[in-house]
This record gives C-alpha cells, sequence and structure tokens, in this order.
C-alpha cells in the first residue's frame, strides 16, 4: 500500500516536470531547482536528470550521464516527450563527442518521430539541435536551413518559449558567422518574445548576449546598457549562475576601459563560485577573462596560468573557436614579454584552429599578431605576408561589417539623438512662435484679431476636412470588412440538416460504428467551421482539413459513389499560405450537387493548390456532366450563381486590399463533349507574417 | 392499400423514411424508385402512387421542376426538405404539407395519416398552380384555403378578414363569400402578418387595406368596409395605430 502510495507521488511529480519542460515560463535554474533531491530511479527520471546538465552546462555530469542513456530500454518509458528528450540527448551527447554524423542521424529520428506526433514545438526542438550541429561543423547554410525550419515549426506551436529559443539560436549561428548585424537582429526578436512571456531568465539570457555582441562590435555603452538589463533580471530571479556569468562579461568590459584592478576585486570569487556549479563554457570564459586581467595589471604568469586553465575547461566543452582565442591571447602575452618563440607557436595554434573552423573574422586578428612576432623576429618576408593578407581582409571587409555594425548597434542611440534633436528645435520653434506674438502684441492689435479669427476659421476647415475624410475612410474600411464578413461564405444550412437526416438514417440502420464515424467527422467539420469562418484567412492547411471533412461527410451521405483527391503544394503548407476560408466550398458543393458526381461511375474531384507565378492558384476539377446540361436542367438558377457572385466580389476586395490580380475562371473539362469541370481561382498570395512581421518592424525601423 | 412513392437523391434517406413509414404499420405499400427529377417522373407514371414523399433539392432540378412536367397529379404530395425558407412559406401558403430533415416519426406519420385520410377526394391542379405562382413571388401570392368540399385558391387582396372559431378559422373574402378553413387563426397569423394583416384581437386578423374608420365607442372597434366592426384589444391599441400610421 505504502509502496504504491510512494509510486503513485512519484508518478505525479514526473507527471508535473514534464508538463514544466514544455511550458513558456520553463527556465533551467528552476528546472534544477524542481530535480534536486529527487532521485533519479525511474528512466524518466534519469532522462529528465540528464537534460537538466546539459542545459546547466554541467559538461563533465552530462557526459557521464549520458553515456548510459543508450541502456534505457525505450520499451520501459510510457512518456512520449521523454522519449522525444531521449534521443535529443542523445543527438546532444554525440554532438559533444564530436560524432556529427551520428548526431544528425539521430536527429533525423528525432524529427520523423515528433512529426509524427504532430508535436510542433518537438519538431522545432530537433531542427533546433539539428542547425547547432551544423554550426559546431561551422556549416552555415545547412545552420541557416534548419534553424529557420525550426522557426517555422516553432511558430507552428503554442509553445513561444521555443520560438525565442530559435530566434536565439539564429543570433548565436549569425554571430559565430560574423553576421553581427543579423545577430542583434535576431536576438532583440528573441527578447521581445520572451519579455511578453515574462521569462525572466531567458530575459536575462538574452540581454546579455546582446550586451556581448555590442562589444565584439566595440560599442561600449550598449554593451554596459544590456548587461545593467540583464543584471536587474538576474537579481529579480535571483539565480545564481545568471549572476556569476554577467560578472564575467562585466569583467570583460572593464577590460576594455581599462580598469583590471576593478576586475580583481570581484572576478576570483566569481570563479570559486562557477567551479561549484560546474558550468564548463563559463568557467572558461571567466579563467580567460580573468588571463587578460592578469595580463593587463602585469602579472604575466598568473596570466598564463589562468589562460591554461582557462584552455581545459574550453576543450573539456568543445569550444574550438574559444580555444583559438585562448591560444591567441596567450600568444599575445609571449609578445608582450617578448618570449618569440612561445609566441609564434601560441599565434599559429590559434591561427591553425580557426582555419579549421573557417573563422573569417578573427583569424585576422592573428594574421596581425603573428606578423608582429615576424617582425619582432626579423623575418620580414614573413612578417610582410601576413600583415598583407591583414590588411586584404582589412580592405575587404572594413566597410561593410564596420559601417554595418556601427549602424546596426547606434541605431538605438542615433535615434534617441535625432528626438533629442527634434525636441530641442521644437523648444527652439516654441520661443521663436512666442517672441513673434509679443511683437505681433505689441504692434497691432486688430490686425491680431482678425488674424486669429481667420487662422482659427482655417484651422477648424482644415480639421473638419481631416475628421469628415478620417470618418469616411474609416466607413469605407468598415463597410469593406463588413462585407467581407457578410460574404464570407457560409455553410449551406441545407447540407447541414442533410448531414443530421444522414445520422438519423445510420440510427435507424442500427449502425453504431458508423453513426460515430460519421458523426465525428460531420462535428469536427462544424467545429473548424463555426472556428474559421469568421476569420478573414487562415492558413492552407487549416483550410485542407475543411475541405477533407467536408468532403468525406459528403461520400459517406452519397455512399462513397464519388472519390476525391487534395492536392496541397508541401511549399504553402509550410510557408503558411493564408487563404479566405472556405473560398472552394461552393464550388465543390456545385461539383458534388449538380454535377451529379454521385449518380455518374467512377466520380471524382480533385483539388489541387499551388503558386503560380507569384499568385495562389487553386483549382477545382471534376468530371462530372458538365455545366451545359447542369445549366439546361435548371434555367432559372439564381441562387446558385449568387455564390459565384458572392466569391467574384471576395476575390475583388481580396484585390484591392492586396493590390493583387485575382481572378476566377471556369471552363469546361472535355471541350468536345462539354462535360467535367475545372474552376480556377487565382488569389494574391499571403503568408501568415503578421505576428512576426510586426516583430521585424519594431527593429527594422 | 395505398401507394406511397418516396423520391429524394440521397439512397440511404429513401430507405430510412421507407423504414420508419413500414414501422407504422399502416396499409401502405412504399417504393423508393425516384432517386432524381427524370427517374422521378418516370416511378409516377409507372407507379402512379396515391402519395408521394418529394425531397425539394435534387441534383437535376428541385421537386417543383418534377410537379411542372407531370401532367396528370392524381396524388397527395408532400414535401421533405432540409433547409428551404423561401420554399417552405410558398408550401404553406398553398396549403400543400411537408416534414423537415431529419425527420419527427410522429409529424411523419400525421402527414401520411392526413394524406391517407384525403387520398380519395378529388385533386384539383389549381392548388399546384397557386404553388407554382407561390414560388415566383414574395408579394401578391395567392393563399390556398382548403374545405372539406373543395379547394379555394384566392388573392391575399381579395381578403377583408378571418375570425377564429376555435380550431376553425372563418375567411371573410370581399365578393362577400366566407370560407370556413380548419385550421387555427394562429397558423395564418404567422403567414400573412407580413402581409399586411393584423391580429387586433384574440379571434379576429383583419386585412389593414379594408379598414374604413376607427369607432371609439365600446371601448373602441374598426369598422371595416364591409360594414362588419371588429373589436380592438386595449393591449394592441398603440400597435395597431403606428401600423396605419405606416399605411
Amino acid at each position: 500500500m505504502v509502496c504504491l502510495l510512494l509510486f503513485k507521488q512519484s508518478f505525479a511529480q514526473e507527471a508535473e516536470l514534464i508538463r514544466f519542460c514544455e511550458e513558456n515560463r520553463f527556465n533551467p535554474t528552476e528546472f534544477s531547482q524542481k530535480l534536486t533531491g529527487k532521485k533519479a530511479n525511474t528512466p524518466t527520471m534519469r532522462i529528465l536528470k540528464v537534460y537538466e546538465k546539459s542545459l546547466n552546462g554541467n559538461y563533465k555530469g552530462f557526459i557521464h550521464d549520458a553515456s548510459m542513456l543508450h541502456s534505457i530500454k525505450n520499451q520501459s518509458i510510457n512518456n512520449a516527450f521523454i522519449l522525444h528528450l531521449k534521443q535529443l540527448e542523445e543527438c546532444e551527447y554525440s554532438l559533444l563527442n564530436g560524432e556529427f554524423y551520428a548526431a544528425k542521424k539521430g536527429l533525423e529520428q528525432a524529427v520523423s518521430f515528433a512529426r509524427k506526433k504532430h508535436e510542433n514545438q518537438w519538431v522545432s526542438q530537433a531542427y533546433r539541435l539539428y542547425s547547432k550541429v551544423y554550426l559546431y561543423e561551422n556549416k552555415k547554410d545547412s545552420a541557416d536551413l534548419f534553424i529557420n525550419r525550426a522557426i517555422e515549426f516553432a511558430k507552428r506551436s503554442t509553445n513561444e518559449l521555443e520560438l525565442a529559443l530559435c530566434l536565439h539560436q539564429s543570433a548565436l549561428n549569425h554571430a559565430q558567422f560574423s553576421n553581427i548585424q543579423e545577430a542583434v537582429t535576431q536576438e532583440l526578436l528573441a527578447l521581445q518574445v520572451v519579455e511578453k512571456l515574462n521569462n525572466t531568465y531567458y530575459e536575462c539570457i538574452f540581454n546579455r548576449f546582446i550586451a556581448e555582441l555590442s562589444l565584439d562590435a566595440g560599442n561600449l555603452r550598449e554593451a554596459e546598457n544590456y548587461l545593467r538589463k540583464s543584471q536587474l533580471k538576474s537579481r529579480r530571479i535571483s539565480s545564481k549562475r545568471l549572476k556569476l556569468e554577467n560578472d564575467i562579461l562585466r569583467a570583460r568590459i572593464e577590460i576594455r576601459k581599462g580598469y583590471p584592478n576593478e576586475v580583481l576585486a570581484f572576478l576570483p570569487s566569481s570563479v570559486k563560485g562557477l567551479e561549484q556549479l560546474k558550468d564548463y563554457i563559463s568557467l572558461g570564459e571567466a579563467w580567460m577573462v580573468l588571463g587578460e586581467t592578469y595580463n593587463a595589471s602585469g602579472q604575466v604568469n598568473k596570466s598564463l596560468e589562468a589562460f591554461n586553465t582557462s584552455l581545459t575547461y574550453f576543450e573539456q566543452s568543445r569550444q574550438p573557436e574559444k580555444m583559438a582565442s585562448v591560444y591567441h591571447q596567450i600568444g599575445l602575452v609571449h609578445l608582450s614579454k617578448k618570449d618569440l618563440q612561445n609566441a609564434e607557436k601560441n599565434i599559429l595554434k590559434a591561427i591553425v584552429i580557426r582555419n579549421n573552423i573557417k573563422e573569417r573574422n578573427r583569424i585576422y586578428e592573428s594574421y596581425f599578431a603573428l606578423s608582429n612576432v615576424y617582425a619582432a623576429q626579423g623575418q620580414k618576408q614573413k612578417a610582410f605576408d601576413y600583415l598583407k593578407r591583414h590588411t586584404d581582409f582589412l580592405r575587404r571587409n572594413s566597410f561593410s561589417i564596420d559601417s554595418k555594425k556601427i549602424e546596426d548597434l547606434t541605431q538605438t542611440n542615433s535615434r534617441e539623438e535625432r528626438e533629442r534633436l527634434i525636441e530641442t528645435q521644437e523648444e527652439k520653434l516654441q520661443k521663436e512662435l512666442k517672441e513673434k506674438e509679443i511683437l505681433q502684441l505689441q504692434s497691432d492689435r486688430q490686425l491680431l484679431g482678425i488674424s486669429i479669427v481667420i487662422a482659427i476659421f482655417f484651422l477648424s476647415a482644415v480639421s473638419v476636412f481631416f475628421i469628415v475624410r478620417q470618418r469616411n475612410t474609416l466607413q469605407e474600411q468598415r463597410e469593406s470588412e463588413m462585407s467581407q464578413t457578410l460574404l464570407r461564405s457560409q455553410m449551406n444550412p441545407h447540407f447541414i440538416f442533410n448531414a443530421l437526416a444522414v445520422i438519423q438514417s445510420y440510427i435507424y440502420e442500427n449502425t453504431p460504428e458508423k453513426t460515430s464515424k460519421f458523426l465525428v467527422n460531420f462535428s469536427r467539420l462544424i467545429r473548424l467551421i463555426l472556428e474559421n469562418s469568421p476569420k478573414e484567412f487562415i492558413t492552407i492547411d487549416i483550410e485542407k482539413e475543411i475541405l477533407s471533412k467536408y468532403l468525406t461527410t459528403q461520400k459517406l451521405r452519397f455512399e462513397d459513389r464519388f472519390n476525391f483527391n487534395i492536392e496541397i503544394d508541401e511549399e504553402l503548407i509550410f510557408r503558411r499560405a493564408l487563404i479566405p476560408p472556405m473560398i472552394t466550398q461552393p464550388f465543390i458543393e456545385n461539383s458534388i450537387e449538380h454535377g451529379q458526381l454521385h449518380t455518374i461511375e467512377h466520380g471524382i474531384i480533385e483539388i489541387t493548390m499551388k503558386e503560380r507565378f507569384g499568385m495562389l492558384e487553386i483549382v477545382i476539377t471534376d468530371n462530372g456532366v458538365g455545366r451545359s446540361k447542369a445549366e439546361k436542367i435548371k434555367k432559372k438558377k439564381s441562387h446558385k450563381s449568387m455564390a459565384l457572385e458572392i466569391t467574384r466580389e471576395r476575390i475583388e476586395i481580396m484585390n484591392k486590399k492586396y493590390k493583387g490580380k485575382g481572378s476566377l475562371t471556369i471552363e469546361d473539362l472535355d471541350v468536345k463533349q462539354k462535360t467535367g469541370t475545372r474552376v480556377i481561382i487565382c488569389l494574391p498570395m499571403i503568408y501568415e507574417n503578421t505576428k512576426f512581421g510586426s516583430y521585424e518592424k519594431s527593429t527594422d525601423n | 392499400m395505398k401507394k406511397v412513392l418516396i423520391i429524394d437523391d440521397e439512397k440511404r434517406i429513401r430507405d430510412f423514411v421507407k423504414r420508419m413509414i413500414d414501422s407504422f404499420n399502416l396499409d401502405v405499400e412504399v417504393f423508393t424508385d425516384g432517386e432524381n427529377v427524370e427517374t422521378g417522373i418516370e416511378s409516377i407514371n409507372r407507379i402512379q402512387p396515391d402519395i408521394v414523399f418529394l425531397d425539394i433539392q435534387m441534383p437535376d432540378g428541385t421537386g417543383f421542376d418534377l410537379l411542372n412536367r407531370v401532367k396528370d397529379k392524381k396524388f397527395e404530395l408532400i414535401f421533405i426538405t432540409a433547409f428551404q425558407e423561401y420554399a417552405i412559406m410558398a408550401i404553406k401558403f398553398s396549403a400543400l404539407d411537408y416534414i423537415l430533415k431529419p425527420i419527427d416519426d410522429e409529424e411523419l406519420k400525421t402527414a401520411l395519416q392526413n394524406a391517407i385520410d384525403t387520398v380519395d377526394f378529388k385533386k384539383e391542379d389549381s392548388q399546384f398552380e397557386a404553388l407554382t405562382h407561390n414560388l415566383q413571388t414574395n408579394q401578391k401570392r395567392k393563399l390556398v384555403l382548403k374545405t372539406q368540399e373543395s379547394v379555394h385558391v384566392v388573392d391575399l387582396s381579395e381578403i377583408i378578414r378571418c375570425e377564429a372559431d376555435k380550431n376553425y378559422t372563418f375567411f371573410y373574402l370581399n365578393n362577400g363569400k366566407k370560407i370556413l378553413v380548419s385550421r387555427t387563426l394562429k397558423d395564418f397569423e404567422t403567414l400573412l402578418s407580413s402581409h399586411g394583416f393584423f391580429r387586433v384581437q384574440q379571434s379576429h386578423l383583419i386585412n389593414l387595406e379594408y379598414i374604413e374608420r376607427y369607432d371609439k365607442h365600446e371601448g373602441g372597434s374598426v369598422i371595416m368596409r364591409d360594414g362588419s366592426a371588429v373589436p380592438l384589444s386595449p393591449a394592441k391599441k398603440d400597435q395597431f395605430f403606428s401600423m396605419l400610421e405606416k399605411l
């Protein structure tokens, strides 16, 4: 009994932890707090612990635990998310071991698993890790491709934090490939998302990364600014790790400003704190900064020691770029104390690593440093060669990169300055106006009176004009929106009641399975229609679902006497193209009910949607009796052509709003026999960027 | 034994209506051979049914199209429809019967029973003509008044007023005729209130066009052009005068 109780309790705990992993407020600090003191006695718990270590940068612990992951049998895991997590962590493990191929193979499986489960967030996570693998391999295009996929899926998922994490990864990618501007842009987007979610932990991380990027670009003011924000956030959730990491950045900024002694006052204790946390990347960074600090304050030996410690941490956490930086620094230290041999050796190491990982930015610093070393050695030819490489790089990149960086990162500053300028100008103007007024008062009161009357008259005329115009445009807008709602295709009530009658007939036949199948399909359809018909646009995958449910219902109604086929270009679904809800429905209904698909043999209706000449082309084809025959049968068909008119009008409205050339064409499928019908609807291509676009707008400025 | 024919484009529905009718244990034989206008006409000519259940919306036309093409309509007609507001109003004006999908077995049974009871009476095309007329217009509709003996088709403008007598309604026409119909005044109120008729009192529905004057005596009454006086309910006074202003 007690055993059962304990089991139940631990089960509930696990369930809560899993839930937490998929929440928008998820953060590694709280996650590890929740995990402390819990025993890793179930497969789920073991996997969660591994996940925690990877999130918190505990590489040694992670590598140790993750190496045991394969011993956990998949059958022993009864939760899909945990299974997914296990796959991801195994890939992360391969990645850290430099087994990129294995990592990618694993991720391929993780993606297909997540897709099978229809979990967009999981797919996104897998793609995000994919991107990270390519980043480690220094393959820029692939890294970009996969993070963009991850972003697409993140946008589709309900978890917005995942989107932020993807944007962050994208920023990391750009930063590694020296595109600081893009990196900042992406990180600002990520920041906006987590700000909206109130996720303080990530607000802290993202602010800090922007500060780091600013520091790299040499904008100390912005760096300090964002670091302050990050510090504020870390204090709010009192996370030790975040505080310590902020300390490292603070140290870097202080060194750049030339205050090594300030750094020595706090950094050593921060390093001690980090050692407790076992975060290897941060430790490596901290020791590297400490090395720089000692060097700046003239303690050369201590500096070299610190750099060596840093190297071991970076080696263990597999950070070749960072290692190269450290070698470069060590080289510089040796150079400054005229140990030219060691200087050459270390800088060459840095160059080799940077060459290996195809680093294209900092390697030139190393060229320059090496040139200095050779110059000091008196090897003029070599010194000249490396100097030339350095200057070549400068010539090529100085204009583009530096101006980009400056433009981007000082953009906010300049905006503020512009605002300030406008303010002072306004003040000036007002002062001038006042002076004028006083002058006028003094000169002629009568004239003033008249001019005021004229001014007021003029102003009120102008404002009345504008108000009226605005009201008119508002009115127009409202009217067009309203007519859009009115025009929005509604499911024919006739269809709904007929479907209900079919359910009734199933009940009379006493076939509960069929009844239930039909009822479920039909109710899903009604739900989709209720949810989506009031919207101006829906995504194509939802439209596809509506159409397939609708056609399935019709098919069941007519006892499978016709077939249907919906073919939608994957690209459209992937890029989240938009379509007015059920714009095709009247034509499909027409095909079925008036094309008499259910009365002929092999009746089939085909719907395709694809992009054509930058437009969304929807084609509805049926092999029914054809228009002329259907027309002949009922001459006075006024209300069916109403659907046609409504559709034409909807397309017109869309054309006006999106300046497109949408059209509607109806033709015979078989021109000679005059049988079958083909309806072609062309609509302006619209993608669901609105939500994301608003983020972009706010930063593009 | 009466012959019943069901015409509907869904086989499933035809079978199910048959099943329902069979469960009533009436003295009828049910045929389910019509699935559209074409085959519907063919089956009517072949089977010569006494009663026809007719779907309105069919792939190759409507039930009304079918009726127009059947020359000798010697059957009782009951429409089956899922949703067709405009048509239902026209059917009601023409005093024809209809049932709604999904189908209530009580309604179906009543409609069928009524049809069986009247099968042996003489059929007149005037009722179907009125239906055709009513389907085409919403303005000057013709109202079919079915009595025990015959079928009257009247223009709305011929009706001066209606008076309730329990479950029956008296129609007073401008040619002095008085017709008794076995339907409630309430039924006619719902049909006629959007066509210039107003219920001035519990048992009186009047055509506003035939009002001569309002008499204040004895609590107030409306004098019609044929000289008849109709009491005006105090509760309806305000509404009545506002209706008059709109004329």
